[in-house]
């Protein structure tokens, strides 16, 4: 029987959450959970929630991925491109998928074959990406859905609440599926846990980067194509933060980041959620800029380090 | 266990807001204001011989007003003054500025007004935009007004936009950024500078401020140059300081360039004073530079003979917000959308050729003599003191902005 310290290790992260959202609710006085505010964060939360799921695959596996925010402003502009040049929303989707499949594969080759630790890989793709938009872009700072050569369907706010949920959770259910009841899921623990132990076995660590590298590309494609419905644009900045976010949300949700068997798909779901509800929540409050980053700052810091007593610290040679 | 509570919470939230989320987008409206606090639906004789109901600190209106302000960059000079007169009007104003902070994404920008909504806003100020229209769209979705983005085609140069009841314009300096860049090479000229270095900012980034006064600038050169006078662009510094180093290596090689006796930035060129001063070049090359705030290092900088002109914005025009979104949240958004249409409140700029201008205007711009557009002045805006204001009130009052003009109006 779990000792109740265990069981609260546990579930830290959804204690985290709900604690988050009581505090805030408290403190705006109800506005946090008015529908409204709740229909506007869940668009928010989308974003990183759909990356960092996807993510776990990448990170469980012990690959750093830097890239993640180039990669999405890549598929961005690409799919918002081709929504401009044929007016068709479904094409739009297909070449957000192509742009972050290919990014993707390249990356989970990098991770295979070159000596070179990955992170330092993706901060080069990252920085390479941001450049290739900016030359793809040419003088122009942002591009707008509003030319496409075809009128786009643009989405209520209720619309564009039922498309976030169904995309939401159907990839979240898909996730969940293949991280914990496939060979895929298991594999990637395994290799995140320990590369000696995985390659020793005989199991082929191409193959599970890959395979990982193509579910995270579904969720960054996924991702591009709802910013894109929701804001009809994009830009050389478009996602710029979203490396640091998916991986602060990865962290609030209760997974490390060097991967292992204690990734969990939840923790992506559960960290987007508790970033948007702290920032939502501060800027709600009306605080100044600078106490907002402070504020910001130590909550991150404490639930960093009560999730950290959760990791395992003596590990077996790497 | 917890994979199934977090499925359970997302399915929870899913079916929850979907099976209340209807019926939430206000229906827009010509007037009167869509905010719950708007003294305007008031009874009438609140606002009668006594004049319009105020605050228990004797502030008008009665009721907070709280505006979202879309910002680039918090630690910008120019929002930092602005900062300051909004407290300064705050002190006779009911309003509250919750500013963002740096928002350069379409997602960042529609989040914040988002959060603006939540928080119980009544307008937001655009005073940066990325989404375009989207920004517009999104508080009419949410019910608040919009102002700003005066120069923008996608708003204020939309009918759609225009017609939108929930935008109330922006103020608007007619072509000014094209004039700032020819007014600056004209200052340079009037320093007998020959050879020009340009610092160019966004424009290669098709950014539109940046182009226009580019564009000036040319003109201004080919101008001169069709008059018989010696002058030619010799290099071109792109981008802006602190982002890729291309700016700085620019930097380095226009000083080391033969012959170059003045500088046209078309941002602040306050950052070129180390450099010139590690090549020994201070006080030898000219500058001028478009979209400067009057600081005291820019003051300082006339005294030094580095400035020999600026043309500079008015940080009281950018607060011309304040009486536009009072007016409309108070129920007389019909003063500001003259036809039911937006309309532009008309504001002027200085040319600053001095070290004594400088001083002046500085003075104006939170310094001595308080501000170009005082809180009083605001007051003849506002419908609710001033029954017989109208839309051209505004644009009569913002463009008297001359160092005359100000000092009548002050005495």
């Amino acid at each position: 029987m779990k000792k109740l310290k265990d069981i609260l290790k546990d579930y830290f992260p959804i204690l985290g959450l709900v604690l988050v959202a009581v505090i805030f609710a408290i403190l705006t006085k109800g506005k946090l959970i008015k529908l409204s505010t709740l229909q506007s964060m869940l668009s928010t939360v989308m974003l990183t929630a759909l990356v960092s799921i996807g993510s776990v695959f990448v990170f469980g596996s012990g690959c750093f991925d830097m890239s993640m925010g180039g990669t999405l402003c890549m598929s961005t502009v690409v799919g918002c491109y081709a929504g401009i040049a044929t007016g068709n929303v479904v094409v739009m989707l297909l070449a957000c998928l192509a742009v972050s499949l290919l990014l993707n594969i390249l990356k989970a080759l990098f991770a295979s074959y070159v000596e070179v630790p990955l992170f330092i890989v993706t901060i080069v793709l990252g920085s390479i990406l941001s450049a290739l938009v900016l030359v793809i872009m040419g003088k122009e700072t942002t591009i707008y859905l509003s030319n496409a050569v075809r009128k786009l369907p643009e989405l209520t706010p209720n619309g564009l609440t039922i498309l976030n949920l169904v995309v939401l959770v159907l990839y979240f259910g898909l996730c969940v599926v293949l991280f914990n009841y496939t060979r895929l899921g298991r594999e990637v623990k395994l290799l995140g846990g320990n590369p000696v132990t995985f390659r020793q076995t005989g199991l082929n660590p191409v193959r599970v980067k890959l395979l990982a590298f193509i579910v995270a590309a579904v969720g960054v494609a996924l991702a591009a194509f709802v910013l894109l419905m929701r804001t009809r644009t994009a830009g050389a900045s478009t996602g710029g933060s979203m490396g640091t976010d998916v991986m602060v949300a990865l962290v609030l949700g209760g997974m490390p980041l060097t991967g292992g068997p204690r990734s969990r798909i939840s923790a992506g779901l559960i960290g987007a959620a508790t970033i948007t509800i702290l920032n939502t929540g501060l800027t709600i409050l009306g605080l100044s800029t600078a106490v907002i980053q402070i504020f910001r700052a130590i909550v991150f810091l404490g639930v960093v380090y009560v999730a950290s007593m959760t990791y395992r610290t003596k590990l077996l040679p790497r | 266990m917890k994979k199934f509570i977090a499925l359970l919470l997302a399915l929870v939230m899913a079916f929850g807001l979907v099976a209340c989320g209807g019926g939430s987008t206000p229906a827009p409206s010509n007037s009167p204001a869509p905010s719950s606090s708007q003294p305007g639906t008031e009874p009438s004789t609140q606002l009668g011989t006594d004049g319009p109901a105020l605050s228990a600190d004797g502030r008008y209106p009665a009721e907070t007003v709280k505006i979202g302000f879309v910002n680039y960059d918090p630690t910008a000079e120019q929002w930092l003054k602005l900062e300051e007169y909004f407290d300064y009007l705050s002190k006779y104003y009911n309003i509250e500025i919750m500013a963002s902070e740096a928002l350069n994404t379409a997602e960042g920008e529609l989040d914040f007004i988002d959060a603006c909504a939540a928080a119980g806003c009544d307008a937001v100020y655009g005073y940066y935009n990325v989404s375009n229209e989207q920004a517009l769209l999104k508080c009419a979705e949410k019910g608040m007004y919009y102002f700003g983005q005066g120069a923008n085609p996608a708003i204020s140069g939309n009918d759609e936009m225009m017609s939108n009841p929930y935008y109330l314009g922006s103020f608007y300096v007619g072509n000014a950024d094209y004039q700032y860049g020819y007014g600056c090479i004209e200052m340079l000229v009037e320093a007998g500078c020959h050879k020009i270095v340009g610092v160019s900012g966004g424009k290669n980034f098709g950014v539109q401020l940046f182009i226009d006064r580019w564009e000036g600038a040319m003109k201004a050169i080919d101008d001169y140059k069709a008059k018989g006078y010696d002058i030619e662009l010799v290099y071109e510094v792109p981008g802006f300081p602190g982002t890729d180093g291309s700016f700085e290596s620019g930097q380095t090689t226009a000083l080391s360039m033969e012959g170059v006796d003045g500088i046209f930035s078309t941002l602040t060129a306050l950052m070129w004073i180390q450099p010139m001063q590690e090549a020994g070049k201070f006080g030898q090359i000219k500058v001028a530079a478009a979209g400067e705030t009057m600081s005291d290092a820019a003051i300082g900088m006339f005294g030094a003979g580095f400035y020999v002109g600026t043309a500079t914005e008015i940080i009281d025009c950018f607060g011309s917000a304040i009486p536009v979104i009072l007016n409309a949240v108070t129920g007389h958004a019909d003063v500001v959308r003259p036809n039911g249409k937006a309309a532009m409140v008309n504001c002027g700029w200085w040319k600053v050729t001095n070290v004594e201008q400088a001083g002046f205007y500085s003075s104006i711009q939170g310094g001595d003599n308080g501000w170009a557009i005082t809180a009083e002045d605001i007051r003849s805006l506002l419908a609710d003191f001033n029954p017989d204001v109208t839309q051209e009130d505004f644009s009569a009052l913002y463009s008297a902005t001359t160092m005359d003009e100000i000092l009548a109006r002050h005495h």
